[in-house]
């Protein structure tokens, strides 16, 4: 009896524990969407890929941090830090990105490149190289229960508001005119411009609003990750990852890979070692199991671009 | 084309003509004692490099930038956080700047890289901070002083805290690579309670740390180790708070808290502890002096990484003195620094058959002080005279 | 894209490689040898990358994984030799054997799943397949895992001793030559010539009957096997293997050397990769925010040079004549 009793309680642990995980790989995978939802519609209308979109995520961090520790206000530190980024992204597509547009993909890659240096060093010069963290107030700082199920309230907060900012940006896309134009500038620049759109407008536009919402995405793991450097290229890859799996260009296609990733790369670090120690036996998963989890979502990634050369959602290539 | 070839070719085989000749061996610089300083300086870590080059030159102000009478240059590389720098930069100090003593390296993998380069070179080399456990065994060299530690052996220390402690399950957290599992297996050595888990995580591109902390809460045990440098401390310590198991949970932790995350990570962490070779109140005449140097100097608390580096060239010195400023004879150089001859700001303080450190290691908490600054608190000591658990596979090859 | 090779290059190319050798032998200084052996090896990992990059279209960030190869090879047979004490682990031929091998086989798997796709997405699958071998590496603990390893042996050959720096670093110049040559005769070859085509227009290309994944794959698995012979160059340079060569950033870099100096052109990726590394090299040294300034550097050369330096070099000379 009381062994069962055991079990019950063991198996009921187990059972909230992939309930917890299957919430942090989609908080984790909400987070990689606000990123790559900017970084999809500029690749995809402008066919500019921006390596240095992780940039934004780090200076919104730091200025969310920033803002944070001078007035105490999360909210406005959040709001400032997406504004900031809003003026800086139009900034730099004005001053100096649109006139690489017509260059190749590898005079881009390596502009943006560059712009990373310059962003990494610029954070550098202003906050130090230590990072800053971003406290919450006691009221945000805390856990709520739910069923024996204890979860980060701020985390809660967090997929809250990137699930209505993933509203907002279908709703935009979906129903209003400029989302029309993005579609179809996205879908087709040449036709877009036969039609009347202002495409150099509307290319600024998407470009500060990527940049925005990477900064907003940055502000609000800021939180959570606090701010540092280099903490663009770690965000970068998992999210050319999504944009790629998606189908570049499908807003809706980085919503679908952004949570797979987040889901796969959360459960694979919780499960892989124990996964693989049925097959290797524990002593060898101990090391071999976190390294598969690394490499997961990369083969996820190669195994769909092989089934489907242009991703979950994207449009068979030319 | 042809001609080209033929000309390529004709200057390839004047190279290696002119080359056969010369011999690689410069003549050492007189008059003048010749110091290479490589690390990290740059990138998120710079500030690491920039404290061990605090204590470099506090030190060295002490000693009126000069050994033995003999002026004394010191020749700054940064690393730049890349192996392959690691390494072209310490060729140049060797090949360019002819220096007679390496002082530097704060990552394995640095170290790593340019050891072959330094030792090859029979040029003297002192880490401050890598100390991988090949160097202290299979690997060793009589021209390699560790000045830190072997990396393990303050989370052996942990081991030996928890045991006091009555603490009897531990679940573990350390990134994936070497110098973490040295760490995991460095507690595990020592802790005699059972080890509900681990979690080695992704390095460097760890993007958070739910996951683990979920996995914590499903194992609870009586005790969280961790070792996670930088933002990774951060990141940790913020998610294990909002997941509200700090106060359930003590964490002990190795090279997690350190006077440059302590004013970010410190207000979220405090109750957790610590252990480290070297602690700035410690009740030693020469740390009193260093300390009080430290802070007329740079202002401020001590950062640990300085530490290293003030004892590093005050270990040159006592070697140069020993010698008389004859540094041209290795062999009583190498016998002069064998002896630890000078007065550490640790206290007692030698070297093992394999020239890695014999030191105590100290418990500190981060805890308030009195003006309400977050500092970290010293509770006693972990371990005393630890040694490197390395020796016996070391073969101390002649000089 | 042009497959010239200017006289003129070359001539400044080998006043480059002697500068080293001259500041060795009349000033004893090795550090500049000893940095040159490692640009050229690059410079040469380079030209084979732009032979699929620039002459095929084929932006691949898996050539990290076949220096490391390459590296792994050397490091391997090192401690494998030293672990049971066989010395014809350290045959250098033998090691230049299986690099070939390995290299090429890797890079026929690896080609053959990247092939299936084109451009951006071809990059983004060199990449992750690059990470899984990346992943595989940092996890190999007796080679050190992420920290690597200093080797214990560098790889031997009769006559020639490796443990000499002259003598390694006109090895790399003979490998960069060799390898200039070699695809310089590749790329003006009917092979050469189907595969540009199949940047050109794929299409045309299977109409004439060249199946273009067939020749995109051989240039493929060419370039890797350079890439590897580099890699087991580098490691015997540096007497030391990390992972850290495997990471897609390694690749990254090699780009960024060919976009500076010339996509697709001849010589464009050796001075790219000798500007690049020497940047790094030199302003590390000199300035605390070097990375500020090396960004700067090449956000200038990538928007008003967009053909690479060395096109505004041609363009320069153009207007004046």
């Amino acid at each position: 009896m009381a062994s069962h009793r055991k079990e019950g309680r063991v198996e009921g642990a187990q059972a909230l524990l992939l309930v917890q995980q299957v919430l942090n790989g989609v908080q984790l995978g909400l987070m990689l969407f606000l990123l790559s939802a900017g970084l999809t519609l500029v690749f995809g209308m402008m066919d500019f890929l921006n390596l240095a979109h992780g940039t934004f995520f780090m200076g919104g961090a730091f200025l969310g941090a920033w803002i944070n520790a001078t007035t105490g206000n999360v909210w406005l530190a959040i709001a400032g830090a997406t504004a900031v980024m809003l003026v800086l992204g139009a900034l730099l597509e004005v001053g100096l990105l649109r006139g690489a547009y017509s260059h190749g993909h590898l005079d881009q890659i390596l502009i943006t490149f560059g712009l990373i240096y310059i962003g990494n060093d610029t954070a550098r010069m202003i906050w130090g190289s230590d990072g800053l963290a971003m406290l919450l107030p006691p009221s945000l700082n805390a856990s709520v229960s739910v069923l024996g199920l204890h979860y980060s309230l701020f985390k809660l907060v967090f997929i809250g508001a990137t699930v209505l900012i993933a509203g907002a940006l279908a709703f935009v896309l979906a129903r209003t005119r400029i989302g029309m134009w993005i579609r179809a500038g996205a879908a087709d620049r040449e036709t877009a411009i036969a039609l009347g759109v202002d495409v150099k407008q509307l290319f600024t536009l998407v470009f500060a609003c990527g940049a925005a919402l990477a900064g907003f995405a940055g502000a609000l793991s800021a939180p959570l990750l606090s701010a540092s450097l280099g903490m663009g290229e770690t965000i970068l890859v998992p999210c050319l990852v999504v944009i790629v799996l998606g189908g570049v260009g499908s807003v809706a296609g980085a919503f679908l890979a952004s949570l797979v990733v987040g889901l796969v790369d959360v459960l694979g670090r919780t499960y892989a070692t124990a996964l693989t120690a049925l097959v290797v036996g524990p002593t060898h998963a101990a090391t071999l199991g976190p390294s598969l989890s690394a490499m997961l979502i990369y083969l996820l990634m190669a195994a769909v671009l092989v089934l489907r050369p242009g991703g979950l959602m994207g449009r068979v290539q030319p | 084309m042809k001609a080209m070839i033929a000309a390529w070719l004709a200057t390839a085989s004047l190279i290696t003509a002119s080359l056969a000749t010369t011999d690689l061996a410069a003549a050492a610089p007189a008059k003048e004692i010749r110091i290479g300083m490589i690390t990290t300086f740059t990138t998120a870590v710079g500030s690491v490099g920039k404290a061990a080059r605090q204590g470099v030159d506090l030190a060295l102000k002490r000693l009126g930038d000069k050994m033995d009478g003999i002026p004394v240059k010191v020749f700054y590389a940064d690393d730049g956080g890349k192996p392959a720098l690691a390494k072209s930069k310490t060729d140049e100090l060797i090949l360019q700047d002819h220096v007679d003593f390496i002082i530097g390296y704060n990552f394995s993998n640095m170290l790593l890289a340019a050891y072959n380069s330094a030792m090859g070179a029979k040029v003297f080399t002192f880490s401050l901070n890598a100390g991988p456990k090949n160097i202290a065994g299979e690997d060793c060299s009589p021209y390699f002083f560790a000045i830190g530690h072997q990396n393990d052996m303050e989370a052996r220390g942990i081991g030996e805290v928890l045991n006091r402690r009555n603490i009897h399950s531990l679940y573990l957290v350390a990134p994936n690579y070497a110098a973490g599992v040295e760490m995991v297996n460095g507690v595990k050595s020592t802790f005699k309670g059972k080890v509900l888990g681990q979690s080695l995580t992704k390095w460097p591109d760890q993007l958070e740390f739910s996951a683990e902390i979920s996995q914590i809460q499903a194992t609870n045990p009586e005790a969280v180790f961790i070792f996670l440098t930088t933002r990774y401390a951060v990141q940790f310590m913020n998610q294990f708070n909002q997941a509200g198991l700090k106060d359930r949970i003590p964490v002990y932790s190795v090279a997690t808290f350190d006077q440059f995350n302590l004013n970010v990570v410190g207000p979220m962490s405090i109750g957790s502890y610590a252990t480290n070779y070297w602690v700035q109140d410690l009740d030693a005449p020469a740390n009193k002096t260093f300390v009080a140097a430290y802070k007329k100097t740079y202002g401020g608390d001590v950062a640990g990484n300085a530490v290293a580096g003030y004892d590093a060239v005050n270990l040159i010195d006592s070697a140069v003195r020993a010698v008389k400023g004859d540094i041209s004879d290795k062999a009583a150089v190498h016998a002069a620094l064998k002896k630890a001859d000078f007065a550490s700001v640790r206290g007692r303080f030698s070297f093992s058959a394999n020239q890695f450190p014999v030191e105590d290691i100290y418990l500190q908490q981060v805890a308030r002080d009195d003006k309400g600054e977050i500092v970290l608190k010293t509770v006693g000591k972990a371990v005393e005279q630890i040694q490197s658990d390395a020796p016996t596979a070391c073969h101390m090859p002649a000089l | 894209m042009s497959t010239r090779l200017s006289p003129i290059g070359l001539v400044v190319l080998g006043i480059l490689v002697l500068v080293p050798a001259i500041d060795a032998v009349a000033f004893g200084n090795y550090y500049l040898m000893s940095v040159g052996t490692r640009i050229l090896i690059m410079a040469a990992a380079a030209v084979s990358l732009n032979l699929i990059m620039g002459y095929g279209n084929m932006p691949s960030l898996a050539h990290s994984v076949f220096l490391g190869v390459g590296a792994y090879v050397v490091g391997a047979c090192s401690y494998y030799s030293r672990a049971t004490g066989a010395p014809w682990l350290l045959d250098g031929f033998l090691q230049l054997g299986l690099v070939l091998v390995l290299s090429a086989g890797a890079a026929a798997v690896i080609g053959a799943i990247c092939l299936r796709t084109r451009g951006v997405y071809f990059l983004m699958t060199s990449l992750a397949l690059g990470q899984v071998f990346y992943v595989l590496a940092a996890g190999a603990y007796q080679f050190g895992g992420d920290d690597g390893m200093a080797l214990d042996f560098r790889s031997r050959f009769p006559v020639v001793d490796l443990a000499n720096m002259p003598t390694r670093y006109v090895i790399a110049v003979l490998f960069l030559a060799a390898v200039i040559y070699g695809s310089k005769r590749l790329v003006d070859s009917p092979f050469g010539l189907a595969l540009r085509a199949t940047r050109m227009n794929p299409r045309r290309v299977l109409a004439v009957g060249n199946e273009p994944s067939r020749v995109s794959l051989l240039a493929f698995v060419v370039s890797g096997a350079v890439a590897g012979v580099a890699g087991f160059l580098l490691a015997n340079q540096t007497d030391f293997i990390s992972p850290s060569i495997l990471h897609w950033t390694t690749a990254g870099d090699l780009m960024i050397a060919i976009a500076i100096g010339g996509l697709g052109t001849m010589l464009g990726p050796v001075y790219g990769t000798i500007a690049l590394l020497t940047a790094e090299e030199v302003l590390s040294s000199t300035f605390t925010y070097w990375q500020f300034a090396f960004g700067l550097l090449i956000v200038a050369v990538a928007r008003f040079a967009p053909s690479g330096a060395g096109e505004l070099l041609r363009r320069v000379r153009l207007r004046r004549a």
